[in-house]
């Protein structure tokens, strides 16, 4: 090979690997803000009262999570167990003396940190000045919650 | 090669006193307690733990029927159990080193409440011979909650270790409890307190029996 098409070669690489991180940039986000958007359109749908697409969003662990605690029974469909969950919490306790749920009214925790590690992932946030830790986890692309009530021990044998 | 062990055995010492001490934050003033029963003051007793129990400090027992259980989530805090009962006893060592054991928390048939249990390490079963042991007050069959007391303004913040289990599984993680001075005696007040950075939050407040203990910040 000759110097000069030593060098058109390499021009050519050096223009793929410059044409290829500029894409990457341009059309793709990082894993950190991917996971930040998931969080935010997890609250975005549980306020508009999307508990299908919540349900979209949330792994095999969380769904099970939710569809065993409080009712006393086995998990049924997510969507199912979403409402029995919130039909689950005292009406008094919550929504502002509000009859019915207001969900747009719940302060949301706000994203101030992520932490990725292969395909799982902490959510550092902020509830009420408080931090949260919520798991998120990577299916098939896409990030979802995985656990619903964001524990920090062991998980029950059956739900892991 | 002496020096060098003595550097050693001095480092294990700290560690060692580290790992006795509870974590409240360097700078904080101390606190010091004092056992007022009977119109006495003095410091309050050491308490002591061995054989599974914890006896001794000034003790209070405290116990509401008020006590709401929050999770936080992902999409805010949701109060699942509304008015638990929720007791315990508290015990404060002279230099406001807390205990809280005897925890129970539950509530009405099919309430969250009753799905709440404090943690039970293998290591602190007490033998059946303690369960039968009639002489100790507080006998445990889990860790008790550790803590330590701080002044903070005019009043008193017990930080300390839980660890609770659910049906969902476990929460643990440092909490903070506050102890305020009111005309009737101290109060404890979970203000939403959550438990280190897990989804599980207490909110409510146990008057304590009065005249038992005062706490003084230190300077």
């Amino acid at each position: 090979m000759s110097i000069g098409s030593c060098l058109l070669h390499r021009g050519i690489a050096l223009g793929a690997v410059l044409a290829l991180t500029l894409g990457a940039t341009a059309c793709g986000e990082s894993d950190e803000d991917r996971v930040r958007a998931a969080v935010e359109s997890l609250q975005e749908d549980f306020a508009a009262g999307d508990i299908v697409a919540v349900c979209d969003a949330m792994s095999d662990r969380s769904k099970q999570q939710v569809g065993r605690v409080g009712h006393q029974r086995k998990p049924t469909t997510c969507r199912r167990d979403m409402l029995a969950l919130l039909n689950s919490i005292p009406r008094q306790a919550m929504f502002y003396g509000e009859t019915a749920p207001n969900l747009r009214r719940l302060p949301k925790p706000e994203v101030t940190g992520v932490e990725i590690s292969g395909t799982k992932a902490i959510a550092e946030t902020d509830l009420n000045g408080h931090p949260l830790s919520i798991p998120m986890i990577e299916r098939d692309g896409e990030w979802q919650l995985d656990d619903f009530f964001v524990i920090t021990g062991p998980v029950r044998p059956d739900l892991d | 090669m002496r020096s060098i062990t003595k550097l050693i055995s001095l480092g294990v010492l700290v560690l060692m006193i580290s790992s006795t001490t509870s974590a409240a934050p360097a700078n904080d003033p101390g606190v010091e307690a004092f056992d007022t029963r009977g119109g006495e003051r003095r410091p309050c007793p050491p308490v002591d733990t061995s054989g599974n129990y914890v006896r001794g400090g000034c003790k209070s027992f405290a116990t509401t029927l008020q006590t709401n259980v929050v999770v936080r989530t992902a999409f805010g805090a949701l109060p699942f159990g509304y008015h638990c009962a929720f007791s315990f006893n508290l015990h404060i060592d002279r230099t406001g080193r807390t205990w809280m054991d005897r925890i129970l928390i539950g509530g009405g048939a099919a309430t969250p409440c009753n799905d709440i249990r404090p943690c039970e390490p293998n290591a602190l079963k007490p033998s059946p011979a303690d369960r039968r042991n009639k002489g100790a007050d507080n006998p445990v069959d889990f860790d008790p909650w550790r803590g330590q007391l701080r002044a903070e303004g005019d009043r008193f913040i017990n930080r300390f270790d839980m660890c609770v289990d659910t049906c969902a599984g476990r929460f643990e993680g440092q909490m903070e409890f506050a102890l305020v001075r009111e005309d009737a005696g101290w109060t404890v007040r979970a203000e939403a307190a959550p438990a280190g950075t897990s989804g599980l939050a207490f909110d409510g407040e146990w008057p304590l029996d009065p005249g038992r203990f005062d706490l003084v910040a230190e300077n």
